[in-house]
């Protein structure tokens, strides 16, 4: 096991460090014991650098300790983790895949919002919350070159926004041509794009955009390690065990009526890789 | 209270309950301004929507208090407008939004209608503080919308849109005073299809020829980008003349057809146009 030679890595006392925060972190269940969990089965990256991420945790101990009430230590185990977040096996077999994101219509609508109030002289677009909403509704399905003269500038904000904030998770279809978007068709219900990708964190009920989209040859998918997820993703977020020969993650749907996704997370890039139309998954 | 919480939701609902006054206002602070990040989904976010997701399961006291502090932190940011970072500002006023806070929107319209307050924001910010003003405005604030397309042409385009569902009546005489502005203009054309298309089935074809009178009033360049905002989106048919063009056309309508499939109407215009007739 990755963890158990990590573990005979470190010396005595970060050994003992460590094994008290998770046995502190196994008996408080909830996101903590699956943190311990976690990294118990982590496989994604190499044992080296498992070494150095069970060495930073235990010397972190005690801001990463559970004190509650509260909701646990995550900005201390953001911090920490932060070197080991793109630290997983280079997934080199997907680099050239269409991947695809899902996020919350409403939530997109506010990053696009501030690409459009940031690059006001540009874009010269200051449309209102709804309109943004609406509009990104109405492009569903809609072919860039198909698009009405006065929404060319919705595909530009697209371009220049970001598709997530620090380790951004992305799934794929394993088992398609390269040049395949990840999405089924017909679309999947927002439901099912919330288990299957097992985004637990978003309030079920709301409607998802599915982006389909090519990294920069600079960025390259990583396989997830057990520091990607951050703290509280945790609880929705399983290792995988054969990680080192697939070079990918799965995610873990909570109703296991839904098949798990492959998944491999990268660094924060915009949409200038977007491959339009974009999707939407309907609550 | 809204029904039983998300499990996920349950420590940061406890933690947020639990905070006084001070604590309250000390974590909200530190979110916005990204030195925080305490709720489920917030790690890898902006702290708008986690923020977003928990409000409506947090008992009614706190949801107060939420709401008070809120309130503290816009006066705080008007107070001193440079000690905000920009984007930490941007999530304050969509955090207002979001959870429709009561008393904002009087607030940031008393700012929009003072020029020395107004003057020292960073102007990237204008446009944030009008889609607060836009996203809780109902149909008392119709004049304030008319004012500020007036007086404001970039904004003119975002003041037609509120005003397609707060006062549409008032938002085609709008469209007269809507000046050359490449802003305004896209603004508008995004709006205009579903203004017309989301009256009342019998009452669309009067709508849309006082939309068509309005346009014609216009320069040159700006009634074309709004006929062809209208034409594309199939709500105005051209009458194509050439005879040995049916392929073109039938393009044409496919791509239109295959646009308005997507277009949603605005959802209580039908209502609005009853009320009004």
């Amino acid at each position: 096991m990755p963890f158990e030679s990590a573990r005979a890595h470190l010396d005595t006392s970060d050994r003992e460090h460590l094994d008290s925060l998770l046995d502190q972190w196994a008996s408080a269940g909830g996101v903590a014991a699956q943190a311990a969990e976690n990294l118990h089965a982590e496989h994604g990256c190499t044992t080296e650098i498992l070494t150095n991420y069970l060495r930073a945790l235990a010397a972190a101990r005690a801001s990463l300790a559970i004190a509650p009430p509260g909701p646990g230590p995550a900005p201390a185990f953001k911090a920490i983790g932060s070197p080991f977040v793109l630290a997983g096996y280079v997934a080199t077999p997907w680099t050239g895949l269409v991947f695809g994101r899902a996020i919350l219509l409403e939530k997109y609508a506010r990053y696009l919002s501030r690409t459009l109030d940031g690059n006001l002289s540009s874009l010269k677009c200051v449309d209102d919350a709804e309109t943004v909403r609406e509009t990104l509704r109405a492009l569903q399905d809609v072919n860039e070159a198909d698009t009405p003269r006065a929404y060319a500038v919705y595909f530009k904000a697209m371009r220049l926004t970001s598709l997530g904030k620090d380790a951004v998770f992305a799934t794929f279809a394993k088992l398609v041509a390269s040049s395949e978007s990840p999405w089924p068709d017909p679309r999947p219900g927002a439901d099912k794009v919330r288990n299957s990708l097992a985004l637990g964190a978003d309030p079920p009920g709301k409607d998802y955009i599915l982006f389909a989209y090519r990294l920069p040859t600079d960025t390259l998918p990583k396989v997830p390690t057990t520091a990607s997820p951050g703290w509280t993703y945790q609880q929705w977020y399983r290792p995988n065990a054969a990680a080192a020969a697939e070079l990918h993650g799965w995610t873990a749907p909570p109703d296991s009526r839904d098949h798990p996704c492959p998944e491999i997370v990268h660094s924060e890039i915009d949409g200038n890789s977007l491959v339009f139309p974009i999707h939407l998954a309907l609550a | 209270m809204t029904s039983v919480p998300p499990e996920p939701y349950l420590a940061g609902l406890s933690y947020i309950e639990g905070l006084e006054r001070t604590a309250m206002h000390d974590w909200l602070r530190a979110e916005l301004l990204d030195q925080a990040h305490l709720l489920a989904g917030r790690e890898d976010d902006f702290p708008v929507q986690a923020i977003v997701n928990h409000f409506p399961y947090l008992r009614l006291d706190a949801q107060r208090r939420v709401f008070e502090i809120l309130d503290t932190l816009l006066w705080e940011w008007k107070q001193n407008p440079l000690a905000w970072p920009s984007d930490a500002v941007r999530s304050l006023l969509e955090l207002m939004a979001a959870l429709a806070v009561p008393g904002a929107k009087a607030k940031l319209q008393s700012l929009a209608n003072t020029p020395q307050q107004l003057s020292v924001i960073d102007e990237s910010l204008r446009p944030s503080i009008f889609r607060t003003i836009a996203a809780l405005s109902s149909n008392v604030d119709r004049h304030f919308w008319i004012h500020l397309a007036e007086k404001q042409p970039e904004l003119a385009g975002m003041a037609f849109q509120v005003l397609t569902r707060v006062a549409p009546g008032d938002a085609i005489g709008a469209i007269r005073f809507l000046p050359s502005d490449e802003a305004a203009v896209g603004g508008v054309a995004r709006a205009l299809p579903s203004l017309v298309s989301g009256s009342s089935p019998e009452q669309r074809d009067s709508v849309l020829s006082e939309v068509l009178s309005v346009i014609d009033t216009l320069p040159d360049e700006t009634a074309a980008e709004l006929r062809l905002a209208l034409e594309q989106a199939k709500v105005l048919v051209r009458a194509v003349n050439v005879p040995n063009d049916d392929l073109q056309v039938q393009q044409f309508r496919e791509l239109a057809d295959a646009f308005v499939r997507g277009l949603k109407l605005v959802s209580n215009l039908d209502q609005l146009y009853a009320t009004a007739a």
